[in-house]
């Protein structure tokens, strides 16, 4: 064990460590992520246009596009949202000025979306079809914007002129540059069969990507990721749920909600409450069950303890008190079902919706939402909460025989160190 | 004394808050006051704290959070898994004494 720990150390924690700091993928990240506030208002209005209940939703029936109006400007300017965010994030983090450029990326944004026949903003383009767009727009107009300013392509103000004109000024030969080279990429590849910015995009980057994503075994694999990185104390979730997936699986959220917006079936099973709802149930590893054992069946003291400190942060689907405290990490034993119990949920939960038995989830909640609520909150299906019990009886069937092993090594351990310690003073006892 | 907490999303760190804060009141420290944020806000709040303490699953980006701390001349460390796990106010208390600047 203790060589896997300094092979980690040396090894895989700097690897680990520049992934995440790199600069790019932080700003998509970021970026991406700071959307996640306006769809759970989004939500919020979404569950009032349908609420689960059928006599609620009678009431509400009059007012339903009333509602629905907040749910098109959180949910339906995602991509808008993002193209702003995205370079802001980028800009910031190399200490340029970031509010300008954030506002010129979503000028270069709106530019590249054509407009509808009518000289309308195409709508479709501002969700989740553009967030992709967005992503590869934001990046690009930053770096241009830096490229220019690092070699002085850009008007410069005589000394004395305060600094913050000087800096307004900065902006706009590489603003006139990027908007220019947009309209102008826009005009020709409308001259080559019809094409657009977006269109191109969608093609080569965001449908294969979607494609990819949205598979149970991509899900399978980054849900395997994400607990081998907490099996050595790496915080799985933040780097690979949030810091590689959340674009894909966020979009996927958004297009559920658009689709049930417009009155159609739910697309996606996969998406962000998918994982959030049905697979942390208790946090990584689905670890709630594991609580609730500890909380009911060890015999050991430590554990006894860490079931009582862990239950209830568990139910928020916080579980660093078992991860670090059972531990887990760096646990072979523990390791299996920590694994596994995620794995298998994957599976139930595509079966489950996948044949319909379930409903796919449409409205997103906070990740921290307790299990047999969120799972009801997100699909507006009691079965989605029926879903999420039987998930964490799953679990709890695989962590029992390892948890056992786990207690009778730790009660062997206490009972030593009772006998080692009287032992001290009195030599006789042995 | 101030002392920020941070880990991934400022909610497990937040656990530790209360522990620590009973802890202080323990020993009679008047003048204690215990924050925890996200890895994503710490430039934010770093500048008023006296010391930081990191949860270990973000160990991955121990190199940025110690540069970020030695440049404000920040105390700066790693909590103990085991510490972090059994949400041990006392032991993490001691460590944020320990590596308090000045």
């Amino acid at each position: 064990m203790e060589r896997v720990i300094r092979f980690l150390e040396r090894y895989l924690l700097p690897v680990v460590g520049v992934i995440a700091q790199q600069r790019h993928l932080q700003a998509l990240r970021d970026g991406v992520v700071s959307t996640v506030p306006l769809l759970l208002i989004g939500s919020f209005f979404l569950i009032c246009a349908f609420p689960p209940i059928s006599y609620l939703a009678m009431l509400v029936d009059p007012y339903v596009n009333a509602l629905l109006t907040v749910v098109n400007a959180t949910f339906g300017i995602m991509g808008l949202v993002a193209s702003f965010s995205i370079a802001y994030a980028l800009a910031a983090s190399y200490s340029m000025d970031s509010l300008s450029s954030g506002l010129l990326s979503v000028s270069a944004f709106i530019l590249a979306s054509p407009f509808t026949k009518e000289g309308h903003i195409d709508s479709g383009l501002m969700g989740s079809k553009g967030l992709f767009v967005a992503m590869i727009i934001g990046l690009l107009v930053v770096e241009v914007q830096r490229f220019m300013i690092k070699k002085d392509i850009i008007i410069k103000m005589p000394e004395g002129v305060p600094l913050s004109v000087g800096r307004s000024f900065a902006v706009l030969l590489p603003g006139i540059v990027i908007l220019v080279s947009i309209f102008m990429i826009n005009v020709m590849l409308a001259k080559i069969g019809g094409g657009s910015i977006p269109k191109v995009i969608n093609h080569i980057v965001t449908a294969p990507l979607l494609h990819l994503g949205g598979t149970l075994p991509a899900v399978l694999i980054a849900v395997f990721a994400i607990q081998l990185l907490w099996f050595f104390g790496i915080h799985g979730q933040a780097l690979v749920g949030t810091g590689i997936m959340a674009p894909i699986w966020l979009a996927f959220t958004q297009q559920n909600a658009v689709a049930k917006i417009a009155g159609e079936a739910v697309p996606n099973i996969i998406c962000q409450q998918f994982i959030d709802a049905f697979i942390l149930i208790g946090g990584s590893g689905t670890t709630l069950a594991l609580a609730v054992l500890l909380f009911t069946t060890v015999k050991s003291n430590q554990l006894k303890t860490l079931g009582k400190t862990s239950i209830l942060p568990g139910f928020f689907n916080i579980n660093e008190p078992i991860t670090f405290g059972m531990p887990i990490v760096m646990n072979p034993i523990m390791m299996i079902p920590f694994i596994m119990a995620p794995l298998l949920c994957v599976i139930t939960t595509f079966v489950f919706m996948a044949s319909g038995i379930v409903d796919k989830p449409y409205v997103l909640a906070p990740w921290t939402t307790p299990a047999f609520v969120s799972g009801f909150l997100v699909t507006g299906d009691w079965k989605g909460a029926a879903l999420q019990v039987l998930n964490f009886f799953i679990a709890g069937i695989i962590y029992y025989p390892f948890l056992k092993i786990w207690d009778e090594n730790k009660v062997k351990e206490e009972q030593e160190q009772m006998n080692a310690k009287p032992s001290q003073g009195n030599k006789t006892i042995f | 004394m101030n002392i920020l907490l941070v880990c991934a999303s400022g909610m497990s760190t937040g656990l530790l808050v209360n522990k620590m804060r009973i802890e202080g009141e323990n020993r009679n420290l008047l003048d204690l006051n215990i924050f925890a944020c996200s890895v994503d806000e710490i430039e934010k709040y770093i500048g008023h704290y006296d010391v930081v303490l990191v949860a270990p699953q973000i160990r991955y980006k121990e190199k940025y959070i110690s540069a970020l701390a030695s440049s404000k001349d920040k105390g700066c460390a790693f909590i103990d898994g085991a510490h972090y796990g059994r949400v041990d106010g006392n032991k993490i208390l001691d460590q944020a004494f320990e590596f308090m600047r000045n």
